[in-house]
């Protein structure tokens, strides 16, 4: 994406995601998986 | 010494001069101060969240965190379980207030919350910390190419400076913000083709599920900790609160990283930044760390040196404790071989079945080498008293240079300049801004002009190069690097946290209670840092809760002092 891009509009979210609320929401199912994987490498590790 | 060959200072010289120069021409002719700090309001998110990403991701980053996985295992990781979550309360609280308030600086929203000596105390407790840091920022990188490649050190520590001095000063935020966002693509691409290659050079001797098995036995895989142990600096929970009030304050407050995002030409775009932070930044540490582990299980069938900072031990040869060092050294030598024979023994079993015999005597002959090295550096310290024994800062940098290709030395001895000159690049752009901002054009040049101002930011921010090459020029080797500038970091960041959240969530307490409880809660957190064994994380959020707490406590003894208009 360029800097010299079209303004985007002051306070929307990604379109697809429709929300700010859900943006975070999928931040925060990231991190579950992913402290999820990493608790299933360390016992399949050790 | 010749191990950086002509391929690689080509490659290295022509990856650094050409960012450099690119972000010079993308971002000619920069000439008020909006554009100067704010970079003209005008970057979009890709280049925000790079530049997010390259200010935390110093020379130490890419030094210190492959070394401290194979000394310690994966569990640094942790540390940044609380960063996305950060990320989120920054995203919805901090930007939208920043931005209603058209803010240059963190600290000038305190005065609009408060008054002007809040504002104050947050701009210096960010001075005092940061102009520190950005000295470790440059020292750090020079004290381990310089020993390790032969270069004066001097001569490594003026080269990073005087560059990035000249681009911060001549082309302001905005140059920072592009020339990081290509710094950072250098890199990602430098550490995933390092990857490739450690994990290639390995599939001669052992598959990459298995190479995991053999780092899990010796103790390397060890991502996740769910004990609960105020002493222990990395578990799940520390991570999840310590390193969530430390990224809160880190990203919400600092002001090397609230500029990256107020350069954004909308909320939106800033919020994005961020959040694309949130959403790469443990992937990447735990890439980093998994280096660390590579090159660990790598060093288990290749014998490595028992230890890493080779100056130091040549010195120790030449010191009356050589023929203990080289009977140190042979004993080493068995420890090392009855690993590597137990670690192929346990392969094997991983093939065959039956393993939990031959882990369990790989794990035993992992625990002899650690001892044989922990012996090593006990006759280094006896040897040289003054000389560094924890040697986890050379093992990536060794590695590198004794078994990388060459053009892929000189793309990684990049990647460890880039990442010091970019994170530098924001601490002095930082600096330089909160000095003319918040205390010279508010306390002693209120009616400045804006060339006026442009001028004394590029002043200031020289001034803060020359102060951080000072610092640089005159520091010693510390403990381990990244966790000095973490625990440095901590000791202030908890207080300058606890002053934003309760401007931010707190309306009742007004300027001088909060004042007060700020200075309250630095001396409880130094007292801590000089008189416990805390785990360093645990300071951001006694900081902050001291803040808070003390501040309500105070607001009906001295709120009624303060004129100032309650918060809106």
């Amino acid at each position: 994406m360029s800097d010299d891009a079209p303004k985007s509009t002051p306070d929307a979210p990604p379109p697809i995601l429709g929300r700010w609320r859900n943006v975070y929401v999928l931040l925060v199912v990231q991190l579950a998986l992913m402290i999820g994987v990493f608790a299933a490498l360390t016992w399949w590790a050790s | 010494m010749g191990i950086v060959r002509t391929l690689d200072w080509v490659v290295l010289v022509g990856t650094i001069l050409t960012i450099v120069a690119y972000g010079a021409w993308r971002t000619r002719g920069t000439r008020d101060i909006e554009g100067y700090l704010k970079g003209g309001s005008s970057l979009t998110w890709p280049t925000i969240g790079l530049s997010v990403m390259a200010t935390q991701a110093s020379a130490i980053t890419f030094l210190s965190t492959p070394g401290q996985a194979y000394e310690d295992g994966m569990r640094f990781v942790q540390f940044y379980f609380g960063l996305p979550l950060a990320m989120i309360v920054i995203s919805a609280i901090f930007i939208p207030l920043y931005y209603r308030q058209k803010v240059f600086t963190a600290y000038e929203f305190l005065e609009t919350r408060f008054d002007v000596k809040v504002r104050c105390l947050g701009a210096l407790l960010f001075l005092v910390q940061r102009g520190l840091a950005a000295g470790i920022t440059i020292y750090a990188p020079a004290i381990i190419l310089s020993s390790i490649l032969g270069w004066s050190l001097s001569g490594t520590i003026l080269g990073i400076g005087i560059v990035v001095i000249v681009y911060t000063v001549t082309g302001g935020t905005k140059m920072v913000s592009q020339t990081q966002k290509h710094q950072m693509v250098v890199m990602m691409s430098g550490m995933i083709v390092a990857a490739i290659v450690i994990a290639h050079d390995l599939s001669d001797t052992v598959s990459l599920p298995h190479a995991v098995k053999v780092a899990g036995a010796l103790g390397r895989m060890n991502v996740i900790d769910a004990s609960f142990d105020l002493d222990n600096r990395y578990n799940l929970w520390s991570g999840l609160t310590g390193g969530f009030f430390l990224a809160l304050s880190y990203f919400g407050t600092d002001q090397s990283q609230v500029q990256r995002y107020l350069t954004g030409r909308s909320v939106t775009e800033s919020r994005l930044g961020l959040l694309f932070n949130g959403m790469f930044k443990i992937p990447m540490q735990f890439l980093i760390l998994f280096i660390g582990v590579l090159v660990f299980v790598f060093y288990v069938f290749v014998k490595p040196p028992v230890f890493f900072n080779q100056p130091t031990i040549e010195a120790v040869r030449e010191t009356s404790h050589a023929a203990r060092l080289a009977e140190v050294e042979s004993r080493f030598d068995d420890a090392f071989d009855a690993r590597r024979s137990a670690a192929l023994a346990y392969v094997a079993a991983l093939e065959r079945g039956g393993e939990e015999g031959a882990k369990a005597a790989l794990t035993a002959a992992g625990e002899d080498v650690a001892r044989v090295r922990a012996e090593a550096k006990a006759l280094v310290a006896e040897a040289i008293p003054s000389a560094e024994t924890k040697d986890a800062d050379y093992v990536f940098i060794s590695f590198v240079l004794g078994y990388l290709p060459v053009g892929l030395v000189g793309l990684l001895v990049a990647v460890i300049l880039s990442a010091a000159m970019s994170s530098t690049a924001s601490e002095l752009n930082a600096l330089g801004s909160t000095t003319t901002i918040d205390l010279y054009r508010r306390l002693f040049k209120r009616d400045a002009s804006d060339a006026h101002a442009l001028a004394a930011s590029k002043l200031f921010t020289m001034m803060w190069g020359c102060v951080a090459l000072a610092f640089a020029s005159f520091a010693s080797l510390l403990d381990n690097l990244i966790e000095a500038v973490n625990i440095l970091g901590s000791i202030f960041y908890g207080t300058v946290l606890g002053l934003f959240l309760v401007a931010f969530l707190v309306k009742r307490v007004t300027a001088t209670p909060v004042f007060a409880a700020a200075v309250v809660a630095q001396g409880v957190v130094v007292t801590l840092f000089f008189t416990s064994s805390l785990g360093f994380l645990w300071y951001n959020v006694v900081g902050c809760g001291v803040v808070v707490i003390v501040s309500l406590l105070l607001q009906p003894i001295l709120g009624a002092r303060d004129t100032t208009a309650p918060p809106r």
